[in-house]
């Protein structure tokens, strides 16, 4: 433009311009500010559900947490994901004395940190203690708390408050770890696969305090490294050239994101930016049935009910018992929890992947009303509403809907429907806030005991007021038993007196739902939903 | 001038106090607390976790140790929920992004709407008229969420030019920016044209077109700053809403801002980042009211400078 034409814009043509320019300045800078620097796009890439509470293994309870845990550490043992089988991880070999108490693990001559240091058995020693330490913060030590002292160790009051040489576990030298049970525990091996029991980098940890699970700082021994974390954006992984099984390991680079929109994860798994996605939206499940990409198997968790008894009406086991025979389980886990939910009225999951599931119990709404006749509620009549409680969840809600209307169809009871976000849920249930909460549990290796001490009567998560003395015993019995046969009978036996007793109500074995893309290989459906990074591969390029 | 503007600080800086003291023991005060899980945790170690989060002491000695490190340290204290991070180094990742995202969708909401309020006035009862203000209605009845979700289907699946979400280049804010401005686009054209059509009524705008001022010159050199006051009052509350985040559009697009961390730390009772959040928010909503006040007596001499 000449000096001249210039000249012709008016004074408020100007001030327009500029103010628009200014306008654009604005949005162009502002956008080039907060955009991120672009990373290049990662072998494989999952979204995560949501963000990890803490990359450090003892804070690794949840399959958010270990599904990355478990790719930057590794403990002694580690499970196959086709069979569940243990296959040794640090530990090249392991060995039991007779009696069962004794065990020995062989640590790996070629076992590393990510620095190149060398693991040893004091690694796994220092990090065990560190779980069981009096004034610990996390829940994983009680995995341990079978080894000798242990409890002890932790225990204000205890006369062996902090001291570490009455604990069980030594590491007499530096290839040998060895583990003394107060009893025999066949599953050990199984229990130190979890990524909680990892070792972790004394230095590190000693060093950095509780902020040395970070990029940057991380020192880990597993088959990745952490390249970067963006808080609620995605945890880059690289793979560890150091693990000393770095040869079988095929990604070069994972990325986890953390987007926790279930529909954004679905988008973002349908425009192939990412390869796997956990659990789609429950509201999609028929637009997604019968896709090839979708598995869909058992997981070792149930769905169930608990109820409040020490609330008066509930207090009455014909009254629990009625409200659980009305339910028709096989309809709710068709129409209401879909994609392949298993009806069932045991509480402890079948932990056969492929066995046909057990007929679906039958309901029966006559009895129930005789039962609920004789406990002084004819028709329902003079029964309290009960508040039928559950966390912010599609399914969940979708279930408690229809048990309410069953309740109200069949017995004349009636069921007001209570909403609460998790963490209200959770310490409503646990102070017993509620008549019938929706409830699941997950198992974290396949043993009933899993199950069934969650209503122990000192359990912390029993939340039901339920205390049976004979029902702790045969807990008891179980966790001294020496021979599976004999222990599998006594935890069988207790699942059996628990039914009776009908504090829960269960409804259904949990599924586990994967949308996983076909250029992914190594992906084996299993009952603990376990898919180590290590063991994925990939075909091609992304799409 | 400066009296006002130091009284004013002054003021909002016992706002802000105020709310933090009233948020930090309602927070407590809320059923559901930062340790409650389905697996319940063992009577003793939630007795360590309570005091290694100093929630086992008396509420008030508990803000006050708060309050001091926050003004003394500046240390907003560690987060309840992401155990690896303190709050400070969740506020450095997550601001910045929820400020520039806020800003731009600002300027975006700012140029659409000045200019359509604009065009809606000039040609009022005309079909160019009807069409922004049907348009500009449908902004505001349409909730974000559907908009973001709209967004995301026809720009990022239909026809992908953006994608989908996740952080990464200036491409990845594009239809955030676009989610997040276009309802306060809307309420601008709105009061934009208003304003217009109020001002361009006056004797004195008559006077300035009997003179033979441009069409131009009379909406940009006398009818523009008059009309811009009810934009600039709706600017001070819409500013903070819009650089301390949205939840929704966030959620949407996989952007992990403040906006998220503003709800979903409410719902974690991660009780130190809500705080942060809550404060920050408090903080951006007195500072943004204040510079609407200033900006007041810019715009209409009339009003004069504040004293």
């Amino acid at each position: 433009m000449s000096a001249r034409s210039a000249a012709r814009v008016s004074p408020e043509g100007r001030r327009l311009a500029a103010l628009l320019a200014l306008l654009l300045l604005l949005l162009t800078g502002a956008l080039s500010l907060g955009a991120d620097s672009s990373l290049p796009r990662a072998d494989f890439s999952f979204c995560n559900q949501d963000e990890p509470a803490s990359l450090d293994p003892a804070l690794a309870t949840g399959f958010t947490e270990s599904r990355v845990v478990g790719a930057l550490f590794e403990g002694l043992t580690r499970l196959d994901p086709k069979s569940l089988e243990v296959l040794p991880g640090v530990a090249r070999s392991w060995e039991v004395s007779d009696d069962g108490l004794s065990w020995s693990f062989h640590i790996r001559p070629e076992a590393r940190w990510s620095n190149g240091e060398g693991l040893v058995a004091e690694d796994l020693r220092w990090s065990f203690l560190r779980l069981l330490a009096p004034g610990a913060t996390w829940p994983s030590g009680s995995l341990l708390h079978s080894v000798v002292g242990a409890r002890a160790y932790s225990l204000p009051g205890s006369p062996s408050l902090g001291d570490a040489h009455s604990v069980g576990i030594a590491a007499p030298r530096p290839d040998l770890l060895r583990i003394t049970l107060q009893r025999p525990n066949a599953a050990l091996p199984k229990i130190l696969a979890a990524p909680a029991l990892a070792p972790v980098h004394r230095a590190s940890v000693e060093r950095w305090g509780s902020a040395w699970a970070q990029a940057g700082r991380m020192v880990c021994n597993g088959p990745f490294t952490l390249e970067l974390r963006r808080l609620k954006d995605r945890i880059r992984l690289a793979r560890n050239p150091l693990y000393w099984g770095a040869d079988a390991v095929t990604l070069e680079r994972v990325d986890a994101l953390t987007a926790n929109g279930k529909t954004t994860q679905l988008n973002l798994y349908l425009t192939g930016a990412v390869d796997w996605m956990i659990k789609p939206p429950a509201g999609l499940f028929d637009e997604l049935e019968g896709r090839s990409d979708l598995i869909v198997g058992p997981q070792y968790g149930s769905t169930f009910l608990r109820f409040n008894v020490r609330r008066p009406h509930l207090s009455d086991a014909r009254v629990r018992r009625a409200l659980s025979l009305a339910l028709d389980r096989a309809s709710l886990a068709h129409h209401v929890l879909r994609m392949g939910h298993r009806a069932t009225a045991a509480y402890v999951p079948s932990d056969q992947l492929g066995a046909s599931p057990p007929p679906a119990p039958v309901p029966d709404p006559e009895r129930a009303r005789e039962l609920l006749a004789q406990a002084g509620y004819p028709g329902g009549a003079g029964l309290p509403t009960l508040e039928l409680l559950f966390p912010r969840d599609e399914s969940a809600r979708d279930l408690c809907e229809a048990v309410a209307e069953t309740w109200r169809r069949e017995l004349g009871v009636n069921a007001r429907l209570a909403v609460q976000t998790r963490k209200v849920y959770y310490d409503s249930s646990a102070q017993g806030l509620y008549d019938v909460a929706w409830s699941s549990w997950i198992g974290d290796w396949l043993d009933p005991a899993n199950f069934l001490d969650v209503f122990h009567s000192r359990g912390a998560s029993n939340r039901t007021g339920w205390a049976e003395p004979a029902y702790d015993e045969l807990l008891s019995a179980a966790e001294q038993a020496n021979q599976p046969a004999a222990r599998a009978a006594l935890l069988a036996q207790a699942e059996r007196l628990l039914l009776r007793a009908c504090p829960i109500a269960p409804i259904a074995q949990r599924v586990n739902v994967n949308l996983v893309s076909p250029r992914v290989t190594g992906f084996h459906d299993n009952l603990l939903d376990l898919h180590p990074l290590r063991d994925l591969a990939v075909t091609g390029p992304p799409p | 001038m400066i009296r006002f503007i130091v009284s004013r600080v002054i003021q909002s800086l016992l706002v802000v106090l105020l709310v933090a003291a009233g948020c930090f023991a309602l927070m407590r005060s809320l059923p559901g607390g930062p340790f409650d899980a389905e697996r319940q945790l063992s009577a003793d170690i939630e007795a360590n976790l309570r005091a290694a989060y100093d929630l086992d002491a008396p509420i008030s000695s508990q803000f006050l140790r708060w309050a001091e490190a926050l003004l003394l340290h500046g240390d907003f204290g560690p987060s309840m929920r992401y155990r690896d991070y303190d709050v400070s180094t969740i506020l450095a990742e997550s601001l910045p992004l929820s400020l520039s995202l806020g800003a731009a969708a600002l300027g975006f909401a700012l140029m659409l709407g000045l200019t359509a309020g604009a065009i809606a006035a000039l040609n009022r009862g005309r079909l160019a008229d009807t069409a922004v203000m049907a348009a500009s209605s449908l902004g505001l009845a349409v909730p974000n969420f559907v908009l973001a979700s709209l967004a995301v289907l026809l720009f990022a699946i239909a026809w992908p030019l953006f994608p989908v979400a996740g952080r990464g280049g200036p491409e990845h804010l594009v239809l955030p920016t676009v989610a997040l401005g276009l309802p306060f686009a809307a309420t601008v054209a709105r009061l934009f044209r208003g304003g217009l059509l109020e001002v361009l009524g006056e004797d004195w705008i008559r006077t300035a077109r009997a003179k033979g001022a441009s069409p131009l010159r009379v909406l940009w050199g006398h009818a523009a700053r008059p009309a811009c006051l009810p934009v600039v009052s709706a600017l001070g509350p819409a500013t903070a809403g819009l650089m301390a985040g949205s939840l929704v559009v966030e959620r949407v697009f996989g952007l992990g801002g403040l906006g998220s961390h503003f709800v979903e730390s409410a719902l974690n009772a991660d009780y130190n980042l809500a705080l942060a959040a809550i404060l920050i928010y408090a903080t951006l909503l007195t500072l943004a009211n204040l510079a609407v006040d200033l900006a007041y007596g810019l715009l209409d001499p009339r009003m004069g400078a504040p004293s």
